[in-house]
């Protein structure tokens, strides 16, 4: 069983260096050519279609930082598996104990949402950022005290079969609206710089969108579960715990952008500043247990606290 | 119906004020902008709110030490019970109500059962997603229009204009999706209501503490008590609580109702009250008795806990600045309170381990700060007598805390949820896709057809667009080899379709 640990060690630390390698890998190629082909269709006419959004078409160009920086990015995201896969073997539960284990969901997560977006939109670009807040999570995981890494009993407040469905919604809806913050603070340096090395702003506008109709649904789902495991657990859907507040908060900032977005049409620069403010409000909610007391302290940063 | 002028006896300066006023009122609530700005107003008041409970405040005031009285008051302010935090909640449900959901009905009602159809030309030059094809007959691109669609499941339409010879062709699927919002708002709406109905009508006791062996009622006019039949916990290696849970029995007039083992996450219920596993402590087992006749007076047992009465609290802090455990019962039928302190470790110089200090107050004089009538510190099985009582000491015992709750609007609030998250999944999962077309025929009898869909906020409307265009592209196109016999469309279209998906290098 502690080769299992040691495992999931292992591949977190290899998921960190292959992520760290895929961000520095994706800089040098959005600093360098890219090629994407646009979808095309002839008609009998000769007309083209031109569907949905396209990413600007460039020809020629080195691909060898892009084809290792995929590689890289897909390995990171495979240690990840790993590392969650070894750890789950060992505590016989999923990754939902401490702050390290939160940390190993959330680096996951973030590799998973930008593979999804990366398999549907050629954004390369976004890679950098994506997988700098994926080797950021991961650095702060392996530098979590050793006490979180070993595997511990769960308290009696986690011991609910609510735990293995709102955290895991909570994680996937971060790992999300990290990719939508990675579109929108790209957006803002796009608007600026203004070069054909990084995707149009159109693309970036709505990555950002794609991502939030994704995380949207799943925070939600992630505030009704945790509401309704608190009435289960203590009595009350809603205490105004500060760690349930600030989740609400997110989502209400992130409510916000659909009805800027969806209602007002509002596109551009403000709905990229509200996803940037959005992830601030999803990190402030992860790390929350280190700045309140409530009823989510026992996630501190002692790891698995007492009642 | 508006009167007459030659009967419209009412000053036109008022009607029109007041008119305008609705209007205003009108706007206000079914304006989006006002929406969002109410939206972001309870976010800001949430985020007060929850920084006020944070150490912020208090970190701030010493950081900045002119604010320390305006941080102890945000520190203590109820925002939620406040007048400006309910009044954004109210204004915000009205907007719900009037702009989300009655004043969007028409549009949505007639994108359903009355939708446009025709179109312009300059609709195919607007949208991203459109294209233009040629056909040997207006005929061929109608027909093969519908078909396609229809085969699609997409609910189709046309109409012909006699003046231009042109075709305006229409095709949606999902229109009821379109319904969602009605069920999303209601539902924000039902979770505000539900919570109103909580507070309102629901109680909730927090620390409701019933030692080993003893029976406490719940009060709020359940007519209900718990007992605690016993306490277990164990614990980790580490020290940290493994597991723990109380068996109890719910009394009504003396006879058990309901029995059962309480743990954390499995609460028990009787009618509306549910009982939750909180916390657990010890407590003081203590018989009290008349000095002169040695009749027993209370035999029960009192929770000690850290008292978070800290003006109490600080009278009772060992050598080491550490609070030490109180309990406090207050005993009606003798007039008397009872506070005890409990050692607060090894270190305590003053309460050795095992040692209970009492200090016996006359209810008709206790308030904060106010002198005991008697004090004493007792080892088990010790005695002292105060005030003609005598209180025995007999031993350490564990109480259970439990929360008890009734909550009326719990259902409400999750039926609330339910809607919300189906409305969110059909809004962006199964949206009202509409694709529209316009056939002009050409004097030599061929035509061009447009076709063009909004697909800006459709995740896959844009594939689903290309797969409807190629599949009627294809139709038109083996119609017109079959009549030809000439395929080279086909052939022109399959070599190109080989650079149509996108690539990721």
């Amino acid at each position: 069983m502690l080769g299992a640990l040691k495992f999931s060690s292992y591949c977190l630390y290899g998921a960190f260096v292959c992520a760290v390698a895929s961000t520095i890998l994706y800089v040098i190629y959005s600093v360098g050519l890219f090629r994407v082909r646009a979808a095309r269709m002839q008609t009998t006419t000769g007309d083209t279609i031109t569907t949905g959004v396209t990413a600007q078409y460039r020809a020629g160009g080195p691909t060898t930082a892009g084809y290792l920086a995929t590689y890289m990015q897909r390995s990171a995201l495979l240690f990840m598996v790993g590392a969650l896969v070894f750890r789950t073997i060992v505590s016989k539960r999923g990754p939902y104990g401490n702050m390290y284990e939160f940390a190993l969901a959330f680096a996951t997560t973030i590799c998973l949402a930008y593979y999804i977006m990366s398999r549907i939109y050629p954004v390369k670009a976004l890679g950098a950022m994506a997988m700098a807040a994926a080797s950021t999570i991961m650095l702060y995981g392996i530098s979590r005290p050793a006490s979180e890494k070993q595997v511990a009993g769960l308290i009696p407040a986690l011991q609910s079969k609510w735990i293995a469905i709102h955290v895991p919604m909570a994680m996937l809806a971060y790992g999300f609206f990290t990719i939508g913050f990675a579109a929108g603070a790209m957006y803002l340096i796009q608007e600026r710089v203004k070069t054909d090395k990084l995707p149009s702003l159109d693309v970036l506008d709505e990555v950002g969108y794609r991502a939030t109709v994704v995380g949207f649904p799943l925070m939600f789902l992630t505030l009704v579960l945790g509401g309704i495991w608190a009435s289960e657990a203590w009595g009350g859907f809603w205490t105004w715990d500060p760690k349930e507040t600030s989740a609400l908060v997110t989502w209400l900032i992130y409510g916000f952008y659909m009805h800027a977005r969806v209602v007002r049409g509002m596109k551009g620069r403000g709905t990229a500043i509200i996803l940037i403010v959005g992830f601030a409000a999803t990190i402030f909610t992860y790390y929350g247990n280190y700045w309140f007391t409530g009823l989510h302290g026992f996630i501190g940063p002692g790891g698995l606290g007492g009642d | 119906m508006s009167p007459s002028p030659a009967t419209d006896t009412t000053p036109k300066n008022d009607r029109s004020a007041v008119a305008a006023l609705l209007d205003a009122v009108w706007w206000f609530f079914t304006s989006v902008r006002v929406a969002l700005w109410l939206i972001g107003a309870t976010i800001g008041w949430v985020l007060v709110a929850t920084l006020a409970q944070s150490t912020f405040p208090a970190y701030l005031g010493r950081t900045i030490p002119a604010t320390r009285g305006l941080m102890q008051r945000w520190a203590n302010w109820a925002v939620w019970e406040s007048p400006v935090f309910l009044l954004t909640l109210g204004l915000l449900v009205v907007s719900i109500i009037l702009g989300g959901m009655v004043n969007r009905w028409p549009g949505i009602a007639q994108r359903i059962w009355r939708p446009g159809i025709r179109t312009s030309t300059g609709f195919f030059s607007a949208v991203k997603t459109s294209t233009t094809l040629d056909l040997p007959t207006p005929d061929a691109g109608v027909t093969t229009f519908m078909s396609v669609l229809g085969a699609h499941r997409y609910r189709t339409r046309s109409w012909r204009d006699e003046k231009s010879g042109a075709t305006h062709l229409y095709g949606d699927k999902n229109r009821y999706s379109l319904l969602a919002t009605f069920p999303f708002h209601t539902g924000l709406v039902l979770l505000m209501f539900g919570a109103m109905i909580a507070a309102t009508f629901g109680w909730r006791e927090i620390g409701f503490l019933v030692p080993d062996g003893s029976v406490r009622a719940v009060g709020h006019g359940t007519g209900l008590s718990i007992r605690n039949d016993g306490f277990v916990d164990a614990y980790y290696d580490d020290g940290r609580a493994r597991d723990y849970y109380s068996d109890v029995e719910i009394l009504r007039d003396g006879q058990t109702v309901k029995a059962g083992r309480l743990r954390v996450n499995s609460p028990i219920s009787y009618g509306s009250v549910s009982l939750h596993q909180a916390t657990y402590g010890q407590a003081a087992k203590f018989v009290i008795a008349d000095a002169a006749t040695g009749a027993i007076r209370w035999d029960d047992s009192i929770p000690i806990y850290v008292s978070d009465d800290r003006r109490f609290a600080r009278q009772f802090t060992d050598a080491l600045g550490e609070f030490e455990p109180t309990g406090v019962q207050p005993l009606e039928d003798l007039g008397i309170t009872v506070r005890l302190v409990a050692s607060a470790g090894s270190q305590d110089e003053k309460i050795g381990v095992g040692q209970m200090a009492i200090a016996i107050f006359d209810n008709r004089a206790v308030k904060v700060g106010s002198a005991p009538i008697g004090t004493g510190k007792l080892d088990p099985g010790g005695s002292v007598t105060i005030g003609g009582l005598t209180f025995t000491f007999q031993r350490e015992v564990r109480f259970t805390g439990l929360q008890i709750t009734h909550n009326p609007g719990l259902p409400i609030i999750i039926a609330a949820a339910v809607m919300i998250f189906f409305s969110i999944m059909v809004t962006f999962y199964l949206p009202h896709r509409r694709v529209r077309a316009l056939v002009v025929p050409h004097a030599d009898g061929a035509a061009r057809m447009h076709v063009g869909a909004q697909v800006k906020l459709d995740i896959f409307g844009a594939k689903e667009f290309e797969r409807l265009v190629t599949e009627i592209v294809e139709r038109i196109t083996v119609a017109s080899r079959e009549r030809d016999d000439t395929p080279p469309a086909l052939d022109h279209l399959r070599s190109e379709s080989e650079e149509a998906t996108l690539v990721s290098d």
